[in-house]
């Protein structure tokens, strides 16, 4: 097996998992904050949702990073991704200063979940838990 | 199973696409603001990016827009995977260094460059694993597959049998 079969798929997923997991722990500490942003888009159980994404960004992004069960967490990832950009990117109903950095973070968001849907098709790749013998 | 993963590989080709291409249109579009925009924000090289402002706006574009399509369509998958990967690396080294810039735009350029850390990620796996089956470049294989396979039944059935079976990855 090359070096880049070998060790590619595991920077793939460091690389991934360095957007959610500072992210989701600096929610941890701005909770209240957390709660506010998404309240302030309209959401229902601000509070539930925001425990919600903590949950997901820190202990589904964990999963990927070790590759265990790294499937299911990158589908898990790219759900909630796909959420996000479509309820809080939304670029075709912002104010008009803000429609510029919305459509790039919206269009970031579809790389990033395409991204993720190849770990959900090919798994984790070798140097992973789920593929450790 | 195997069809519906090819499907997926697919959808994450056009998810890849549907960023990239129309960043490189964009850029296009708009060349005199990207350019202003461009020299009030390089931080790491400010002498390369400033004395050739127009030659780097336009490799964006190439960059962008082909490897997109490349991407898009599925041929020359993982060359232009990682072609991407390097683009991004230098893009985000130099523009969305959010660690050398000033107060108001440290938010937002830190977004933006753990996304593109992300989505390098993400280019890392289209570079080891490949299209998959529904595009140009799995269609041009199966072609030279049955060619091959065709000069070497007459010699050797077996192995030709073997290289006409599909990778079922």
């Amino acid at each position: 097996m090359s070096a880049i079969e070998k060790f590619g798929p595991l920077l793939g997923r460091i690389l991934i998992v360095a957007l959610y997991l500072p992210s989701g722990i600096a929610k941890i500490g701005g909770f209240n904050n957390t709660v506010g942003y998404i309240a302030s888009k309209g959401l229902p159980l601000p509070q539930v949702a925001a425990a919600g994404t903590i949950l997901v960004e820190v202990v589904v992004a964990l999963a990927l990073l070790v590759g265990f069960k790294a499937r299911l967490a990158a589908l898990i990832l790219a759900l909630f991704t796909l959420a996000a950009a479509i309820i809080f990117h939304n670029y075709w109903a912002v104010p008009a200063e803000q429609v510029m950095m919305q459509q790039i973070n919206f269009y970031k968001n579809l790389a990033i979940v395409g991204g993720l849907l190849f770990v959900a098709t090919f798994g984790a790749g070798p140097l992973s838990i789920d593929n450790r013998r | 199973m195997y069809f519906l993963k090819a499907l997926v590989t697919l959808l994450s080709r056009i998810l890849m696409a549907a960023y990239f291409i129309p960043a490189g249109m964009k850029v296009m579009k708009g060349l005199a603001g990207w350019i202003a925009y461009y020299q009030a924000r390089s931080s790491l090289l400010p002498g390369l990016t400033q004395s050739f402002p127009r030659a780097f706006v336009l490799a964006t574009f190439i960059c962008e827009t082909g490897f997109g399509l490349a991407l898009l369509i599925g041929l020359a998958t993982r060359q232009a995977a990682l072609l991407l990967i390097l683009f991004v690396v230098a893009w985000n080294l130099l523009y969305h260094s959010y660690w050398t810039m000033p107060e108001e735009l440290y938010g937002a350029e830190q977004v933006n460059f753990y996304k593109n850390c992300a989505i390098i990620g993400g280019l890392l796996l289209i570079t080891v694993y490949g299209a998959g089956r529904f595009s140009l470049d799995a269609l041009l294989h199966r072609w030279r597959s049955i060619r091959q396979a065709e000069r070497l039944s007459r010699f050797r059935p077996a192995a030709a049998a073997t290289m006409l079976k599909e990778p079922q990855r």
